[in-house]
């Protein structure tokens, strides 16, 4: 039983901002819930609180009544909740921190002092429980996402404690390490374990929770079962509804960027195998596939960052080969996954006028413009660090088109992304389409690509391959107009 | 090699570094090198090893040109020797020690679990954090910013500093999250695994520190 009254709580060296404010939600044993809510709302505070890093840990101002299991969190820290509580942090990176993914699961069975025998017996249970017997033997590091992300699970599922937290445990994932990762949480929820989940990808969970909880500012703001609760995620922008968008006629426009017989290999392990595209003027162009398909590697060719073993980079005509990526940023612009690589500068306007900068090029009236197309007006005398996730990816792309490059390739552009951040970048992208910029984006987000996109092709295993959506997209050239 | 336990393997590594260091002669040096390749060849790591020389010739290169411009050719060519026989036997040290074992054989040894944990931690995570260098790096070379080692480009390191200084610390701290949550703290630790040493290791143990003490002109 988890139940807080009354709990208010601020960050140290933010004692007036409260990131939870009056919260108040009571979970009854064995429920599984789901906490929705847009980002910066409370999930992960809410989260860490539970886990008894607020306040032990992380310090700050807490108050009201936090209890779980009858214990109050203001006064147990984290290693006396161990048999009572586990929580699964956003960041795998940091949640995996054994050799061994056999040390990953055995590490807090030994540190609850049990005997050797029964640490070997849990280990050996859960393993085969979530067919992780494979991967036993394996590093973390070496794992793939989903991988991760089940062994960071399990690695608490193997403890004796009744209540699991986890942080966003779909971040990232493709949808078959999607599925694997729901298949394990009801596995889990079969045990009888009260689940507390922390997501922004709300509509692949709501089947899978009893009760759903979306937070609003630190607050609860609504409570329901996962029926009503998607008409009020919906209402609130958590589940995105993006604007009809006509699909627009390509063929015969003027490529702007074409990809022929590309081959890549990397570690011995061959990552593109003949990868062939156009790009048009103006198109929005999304290339989908799963985690390890290769979209990734096949995007860091677009501007030289890699060097094609066979094939080549025709940018309006003429190879990119032997040119710095650099000096091609004016001409493709690649916005990565995670805008955090990108900041380095104290405000959002020196962020954004960082590249033209250094260059020795830099216009007023292009800040001016980004600042318009993107709404980046308001937070322009504010550090890019303190901004939230969706924001974050905002001053990423202006921070790439003040190079002027009239080509903007993404790289997962929702990871992490709420839902109302994904309808925001969908508006985004529009205008910048509008302004004749061509875009390709790789994601694994069917839903924002097949909204955005007006042709889709699918990737995987190194190929392009035929799908019934990109033959759609093929066959509809023409036809789809508006 | 695995049939040794770890904590031999730990020791005999340490003892094999003391013995380079020790030893003054240069035809004794050479003899310690071809030693120390047959073990690599033995050992089946010729190919890594191969590849971690693409690292190491610099490093020795430089190694001698500065021996050369100081010193006599002969001790030049001395200092080039110990220390590439130093960088082999370090080489053969780790590769023969997981992770694991580094940690299981310091604990074991009564060096305490937070330093011996945090060691092989800090170790394991210095690959992942050279993968963050390189994709912020890629990221910033990806907007415009130049970041080749160019006199010109050395202001634009802040791109490539900030962030991975950022996210380094970031890192540390969800890192000390994750292993408080998991109860790092706690003192009622289970040591998992029954390790022996057996006698004979114990002889070649003393064996080896005798040829150490014998080279240091203790004998």
């Amino acid at each position: 039983m988890i139940e807080l009254q009354e709990v208010f709580y601020a960050y140290p060296g933010s004692p007036g901002v409260p990131v939870l404010d009056g919260l108040e939600l009571r979970v009854r044993p064995a429920e599984t819930i789901m906490l929705a809510g847009a980002s910066g709302s409370g999930k992960s505070t809410l989260a860490f609180l539970l886990g008894g890093l607020i306040p032990h840990f992380l310090g700050g101002s807490l108050k009201g009544r936090a209890l779980l299991e009858n214990l109050d969190l203001s006064l147990h820290p984290p290693s006396e909740l161990l048999s009572h509580v586990g929580l699964v942090m956003q960041n795998a990176d940091a949640q995996l921190f054994n050799p061994t993914v056999r040390q990953e699961l055995a590490f807090g069975l030994e540190s609850l002092g049990l005997p050797e025998g029964e640490i070997l017996r849990r280990i050996q249970e859960t393993s085969d429980r979530f067919g992780l017997g494979h991967l036993l033997g394996r590093t973390p590091t070496d794992l793939s996402g989903g991988e991760k992300r089940l062994v960071g699970i399990a690695a608490l599922a193997c403890m004796p404690c009744p209540t699991l937290v986890l942080d966003e445990p779909l971040a990232h994932l493709d949808e078959p390490s999607v599925e694997k990762v729901k298949q394990v949480l009801r596995k889990i929820r079969s045990e009888g374990r009260t689940i507390l989940i922390a997501e922004h990808r709300v509509q692949a969970l709501l089947e899978e929770v009893d009760r759903c909880v979306i937070l609003e500012r630190g607050k609860v703001c609504f409570e329901g079962s996962p029926r009503q609760a998607r008409q009020e995620l919906a209402r609130v922008g958590l589940i995105p509804s993006y604007a009809a968008k006509p699909k627009r006629k390509f063929a015969g426009a003027q490529v702007v960027l074409e990809v022929r017989d590309l081959h890549k290999s990397l570690g011995g392990r061959q990552v593109l195998k003949g990868v062939s595209f156009q790009l048009h003027q103006g198109e929005i162009l999304a290339v989908q596939g799963p985690n390890g398909a290769g979209k990734s590697t096949l995007i860091k060719h677009l501007n030289g960052l890699l060097r094609p073993d066979k094939g080549q980079v025709l940018l309006h005509g003429e190879p990119i080969q032997g040119k710095d990526p650099s000096s091609l940023a004016c001409h493709v612009g690649i916005v990565f996954q995670n805008p955090n690589d990108q900041f380095f500068c104290s405000l959002v306007r020196e962020e954004i006028l960082a590249s033209p900068r250094s260059k020795k090029f830099c216009s007023a009236g292009k800040l001016e413009s980004i600042c318009d197309t993107l709404g980046l007006g308001p937070l322009l005398e504010r550090s890019p660090y303190r901004l939230s996730e969706g924001e974050k990816r905002r001053v990423a792309i202006g921070s790439v088109l003040a190079m002027g490059s009239p080509i903007l390739v993404l790289d997962e552009p929702t990871a992490g992304q709420d839902g109302r951040s994904r309808m925001e970048l969908a508006r985004m992208l529009y205008g910048l389409q509008a302004q004749g910029t061509s875009i390709l984006m790789v994601t694994h987000d069917r839903s924002f690509a097949q909204a955005l996109a007006d042709r889709c092709l699918e990737m995987a295993e190194g190929c392009m391959i035929p799908s019934a959506q990109a033959m759609e997209g093929l066959a509809g050239w023409g036809t789809r107009g508006g | 090699m695995s049939a040794l336990d770890p904590r031999t393997r730990l020791v005999l590594g340490l003892l094999t570094l003391s013995l380079v260091l020790a030893t003054q002669d240069s035809l004794l040096l050479c003899a310690e090198l071809l030693g120390l390749l047959l073990g690599v060849v033995l050992l089946g790591m010729t190919a890594p090893w191969l590849k971690s020389l693409k690292l190491s010739a610099p490093m020795l290169g430089t190694v001698f040109l500065v021996g050369a411009l100081a010193f006599p050719l002969q001790e030049a060519l001395g200092m080039v020797l110990r220390f590439q026989s130093l960088l082999l036997a370090s080489f053969l040290l780790f590769a023969s020690l997981t992770a694991e074992e580094l940690g299981g054989a310091l604990r074991r040894m009564g060096v305490p679990h937070g330093f011996s944990f945090m060691l092989v931690t800090a170790m394991r995570y210095v690959p992942l954090l050279g993968r963050r260098l390189r994709g912020i790096m890629e990221a910033q070379r990806a907007r415009g910013i130049d970041l080749r080692p160019r006199v010109g480009t050395l202001g634009n390191l802040a791109a490539l500093l900030g962030p991975f200084l950022i996210q380094s610390f970031q890192l540390a701290e969800e890192l000390a999250m994750a292993m408080e949550l998991r109860g790092f703290a706690r003192k009622e630790r289970t040591l998992m695994g029954k390790w022996r040493i057996r006698p004979w290791e114990y002889g070649l143990m003393a064996l080896w520190s005798a040829m150490v003490l014998f080279l240091a002109g203790f004998f």
